[in-house]
């Protein structure tokens, strides 16, 4: 009964079942991987608290608290409108000039924010309601912020390059440096579809704005935008850890948010403060869970005896990177991306290993691929928050999304098979 | 009896949810207390410990109020599309297997809280076993929730005709 195979079948048999119920993810990783010690393995169940609190006792993790809490407190102390603003200076007279200003805005937001969702709720928060004003259509309109929300978790930071760089024993500092490659590129190929559809449907744009305007509203942001600054140049110096910088950029959101913008009182720090502390629960309990299961899929040799199999399919570089690109995707499609994470990456590794990419590299694959999963559907986080916005029904938002989503899948394909893309700023800063 | 779960499970959750700030502010003063005392040249040795443990409580309490809010993150491919009286049959079903999961939770949690009650911390040489209390007191949370909603979802189950959200 305790043969590698038969413990995976349960494993995954049981986990399966439980997603098709609807049972929440964390507590399916929990009960499936009960279901398999009481069934399988001879291991006594005392080891479930024991993993879960192991995995959470971490410092690293820390970092996922903080940097939910460094979002909200931007977008609520008032950044985001900033944000939109100095987008809209810069290249609000291109053609389709609000949805490229959405696109260009997300991945300003990106650098503060380490959470796609968070991402499009900041941006499409003020970009959908102007753009339904300006007749570019709902569904357009949500689709574009939902797309750009993605971006969110690529360019720095990014709460799936911490959890990815805590299962593998990565550089977050690396992780985070070599995100701005795809995530620039995710943003521009945004950008050209936005373009080539707006020129189509004739959205016109504003009129350029002057230095001036460019100049003001730069002064307005520029303390939002120094905020990545300190993140990554006090992590790159190797001054502070990724949780200490994380921390920093609270401290500094909050002082930023209280005595420069003042848009931050006692009532809406409360609120924040809960609310972050109640999704990093969520996110942390999904991380603990999961690493109950993965210690059950380690202990039992599945990984290794999955990336064999994988391995004998084809020894051929091009063909695995594309097949796993295939699974992460079809995963991505039904699944949240630390969720997704926590279960493939201990599995997908080792096969990355043995066919010699980039621990870095890899990353970037994998959380691209999984970024793009929350725009497609049935579940896709950011597709949820824009339609939440936009006031309109998932059916509705899934045609828009589909140029965008074929964007992406060209720029997943542009970072699997171009390394530099990723590479280049690390080799550049001697950050590996 | 079901007026007095209903009353428990909001009143836990409202404590719960002042916890969960505080802990969070808490954490925030701890951290970067240890940042600043550390480019003084002196060290905090408890701060980093305390952040630790203050983390994974405000974890398993916090999981809670998305247990009862049933925000947790969850697979929406099959129950979705199912008539509204199944689905709700459905709900019930996850209750039950929520229990299950929060079963576990407290009775080999309380093992592992009872064996490690003469370990210490390293650092601020608290009982280790109160730390492990966190996931027992969280599962106990989330179980005074569920049973609160597994109310109602029979309810809904029982109610004649369809059933709106």
């Amino acid at each position: 009964m305790n043969t590698p195979d038969m413990v995976a079948l349960v494993l995954f048999g049981s986990l399966l079942l439980f997603f098709i119920l609807k049972v929440p993810i964390g507590f399916s990783l929990i009960l499936s991987s009960a279901i398999t010690l009481i069934v399988c393995v001879d291991t006594p169940l005392q080891i479930i608290p024991q993993r879960l609190f192991t995995a959470t006792d971490s410092f690293p993790y820390m970092a996922v608290p903080f940097f939910i809490l460094a979002g909200n407190l931007m977008s609520e102390g008032g950044i985001s409108q900033r944000l939109v603003k100095l987008a809209n200076s810069l290249i609000g007279h291109l053609s389709g000039g609000l949805g490229m200003v959405s696109i260009a805005a997300c991945m300003f937001f990106a650098a503060i924010s380490g959470s796609s969702a968070a991402t499009t709720a900041a941006i499409g928060g003020i970009m959908i309601p102007e753009m339904v004003q300006r007749k570019y259509g709902r569904s357009f309109s949500a689709a574009i912020n939902a797309a750009g929300g993605t971006i969110g978790v690529i360019i720095p930071p990014s709460i799936p390059f911490v959890t990815y760089g805590v299962l593998t024993g990565t550089s977050i500092t690396s992780l985070f440096i070599a995100g701005f490659g795809p995530g620039i590129l995710m943003g521009l190929a945004l950008m050209i579809v936005v373009a080539f559809i707006s020129r189509k449907k004739g959205y016109r744009e504003d009129k350029r704005a002057g230095f001036k305007d460019i100049a003001i509203s730069f002064k307005e942001s520029i303390l939002a935008m120094l905020m990545p600054v300190i993140i990554l140049g006090g992590i790159y110096s190797g001054y502070f850890t990724a949780t200490e910088a994380a921390v920093i950029a609270v401290v500094y959101a909050l002082f930023i948010g209280i005595f420069v913008y003042k848009n931050l009182n006692m009532k809406k720090l409360i609120k924040i403060f809960a609310d972050s502390a109640v999704s990093t629960a969520g996110v942390l309990l999904l991380i603990a869970a999961a690493s109950v299961f993965g210690w059950i899929l380690t202990s039992n040799n599945i990984p290794k005896i999955i990336a064999g199999g994988i391995l004998s399919i084809s020894g051929n570089k091009v063909v695995i990177l594309l097949l796993i690109n295939l699974l992460l995707f079809i995963v991505g499609t039904f699944m949240d991306t630390v969720a997704a994470l926590i279960i493939l990456v201990p599995i997908l590794f080792p096969i990355a290993t043995a066919i010699g990419v980039n621990a870095v590299h890899f990353g970037m694959i994998i959380c691209v691929n999984l970024a793009v999963g929350m725009i497609t559907p049935p579940f896709g986080a950011c597709l949820f928050v824009a339609c939440g916005v936009a006031k309109i029904k998932l059916e509705q938002i899934v045609k828009s999304s589909i140029p965008f989503i074929a964007a992406l899948v060209i720029v997943i394909l542009l970072v699997t098979f171009i390394e530099p893309i990723s590479m280049f700023l690390p080799r550049l800063l001697g950050a590996l | 009896m079901v007026q007095w779960l209903q009353k428990t499970s909001d009143v836990l959750n409202k404590v719960a949810v002042v916890f969960l700030g505080i802990a969070l502010a808490v954490m925030t003063v701890v951290v970067f207390a240890q940042v600043i005392f550390r480019m003084i040249g002196a060290s905090l040795p408890w701060s980093e410990e305390f952040a630790r443990y203050t983390m994974v409580f405000l974890t398993y309490i916090g999981a809670g109020v998305g247990v009862k809010y049933k925000s947790h993150i969850s697979v929406e491919a099959v129950v979705g599309i199912l008539p509204s009286k199944l689905r709700a049959a459905a709900e019930v079903l996850i209750d039950i297997l929520l229990l299950a999961a929060f079963y576990i939770l407290i009775r080999y949690g309380m093992k592992v809280v009872s064996i490690t009650m003469n370990q210490q911390s390293p650092a601020m040489k608290v009982k280790m076993g109160y730390m492990y209390f966190s996931l027992v007191l969280g599962a106990v949370i989330m179980t005074v929730h569920t049973l609160n909603n597994i109310v109602w979802d029979v309810k809904k189950v029982l109610a004649k005709g369809e059933v709106t959200e």
